[in-house]
């Protein structure tokens, strides 16, 4: 006990009472195996923040890498987009600090804040509401849309809805030329050319070789025209 | 033991409490975990059990904190093994081990708030000495105190809290804190006095 302690701890002043409790202060039980731990395996401690130190550096290296390229396109995004927008209107894309007459009274003034005459308006004030419009990029660069090919069932549904009487359209596609075409090709895949081979032998007890023509298609009853009529 | 053998106490200039039975007795309880570290860094192993508690109480006293100073005692106790090469050189190993404590406790207490702190220790302190009507007013009056404390000049506040740690002679103040002892001497009578003058109206 140092000699410098010369109050009652005991006693009522709180000070003397206060730096006794704080002279008395016990630690924890376990502090002396946690520490003797910590002192056995610093390395493996040191290895495993190394560990983590390399980690987090190679993920932020990943995570640059991959956003770097997202960033310089939002860098680069604004003015093609309204190059893009203006492009699409047909019209040539302004100046950031261009002014362009509108037909709005009042003062307005341009994107360095300097006052322009009424009657005007920078570009800029006209600007959000292309961005709008567009939204992102993405939309950007798909205006205007690719024309796309009409199907043929749209291609029908379009011309009956531009006649008066749809019946008649369909009863002008029945007959129509492409009706016939369509016919024509289907017979001339099916028409009634036998080769040699498609004669065989007859399987006679005596007479082994005689040969007996195989019913041609045209002896059927008519089967292709019948089939046709179906699929037509 | 081997801690306890002349050679090694005349290598590190470290001389055993004997007459701490308490740190003796720790020291053997601890001697499993001494005896697993020792193949590694057994120099240093053998400070814990020997230091702890005091280095704890000098931590306490800055911090007031049960958790923070065990984490400043172990804290001192690696900082003491990255630089094991130069054990052989310190003459003076209760010293220059309160000294590092001391430095990352007061480090530790300028990154903090002392006010949940001191209240808590305050309602501890209190608890443990009264009933709970009484252990309140009690409470509130040490609050005041450390709070007056932590307003004492510089030099004053540290040598009293120093001075609260029983196991510190003056002349170990005065090393830790680099004065001379009678400068330690009248830091801490001026600073008894102011403080008692500042909370005379309450008491």
């Amino acid at each position: 006990m140092n000699d410098l302690k010369t109050s009652d701890p005991e006693g009522t002043d709180p000070v003397d009472r206060v730096l006794a409790g704080l002279g008395v202060a016990e630690p924890g039980k376990g502090m002396n195996g946690r520490i003797l731990l910590a002192i056995a395996q610093p390395e493996i401690r040191q290895k495993g923040v190394r560990q983590w130190v390399a980690m987090a550096g190679v993920s932020a290296v990943v995570v640059l890498v991959s956003v770097s390229p997202a960033l310089q396109r939002v860098h680069r995004g604004a003015p093609r987009q309204e190059a893009a927008v203006a492009a699409a209107q047909g019209m040539r894309p302004a100046p950031a600090h261009a002014v362009v007459p509108v037909t709005d009274a009042g003062s307005a003034t341009d994107l360095g804040g300097r006052r322009v005459p009424s009657g005007v308006v920078t570009a800029r004030r006209k600007l959000p509401v292309l961005q709008a419009d567009t939204g992102s990029r993405a939309e950007a660069e798909s205006f205007p849309a690719p024309p796309m090919p009409l199907t043929r069932q749209e291609r029908l549904l379009l011309r009956m809805l531009s006649q008066p009487e749809g019946v008649q359209v369909v009863a002008s596609l029945d007959g129509g030329a492409e009706s016939a075409h369509e016919r024509q090709e289907f017979e001339r895949f099916f028409a009634p050319v036998y080769p040699a081979s498609s004669f065989r032998r007859a399987e006679g007890k005596g007479d082994g070789n005689r040969v007996e023509p195989v019913p041609s298609q045209r002896d059927l009853p008519k089967a292709t025209e019948h089939t046709t009529g179906e699929l037509r | 033991m081997w801690i306890d053998s002349p050679a090694w106490q005349r290598v590190h200039g470290l001389q055993l409490p004997e007459s701490d039975a308490r740190a003796r007795a720790q020291h053997s309880e601890a001697a499993a975990g001494v005896d697993a570290a020792m193949a590694t860094d057994g120099a240093v192993a053998a400070l814990v059990p020997v230091y702890s508690r005091l280095l704890f109480r000098v931590a306490h006293a800055v911090l007031r904190s049960r958790a923070d100073a065990e984490d400043v005692v172990q804290e001192t106790f690696l900082r003491v093994l990255r630089h094991r090469g130069s054990l052989r050189e310190v003459r003076e190993m209760r010293v220059w081990l309160v000294r590092i404590a001391w430095n990352l406790a007061l480090d530790r207490a300028r990154r903090r708030a002392p006010e949940q702190m001191d209240r808590d220790f305050a309602e501890a302190l209190a608890g443990r000495e009264m009933g709970a009507d009484a252990a309140m007013v009690e409470s509130e009056r040490y609050t005041r105190v450390l709070r007056e404390m932590e307003r004492l000049p510089k030099a004053e506040r540290q040598a009293l809290l120093l001075s609260a740690v029983n196991e510190m002679s003056a002349a170990e103040m005065a090393a830790v804190l680099g004065r001379s002892e009678s400068a330690v001497r009248a830091l801490v009578f001026r600073a008894r006095t102011r403080l008692k003058e500042r909370l005379g109206g309450e008491q």
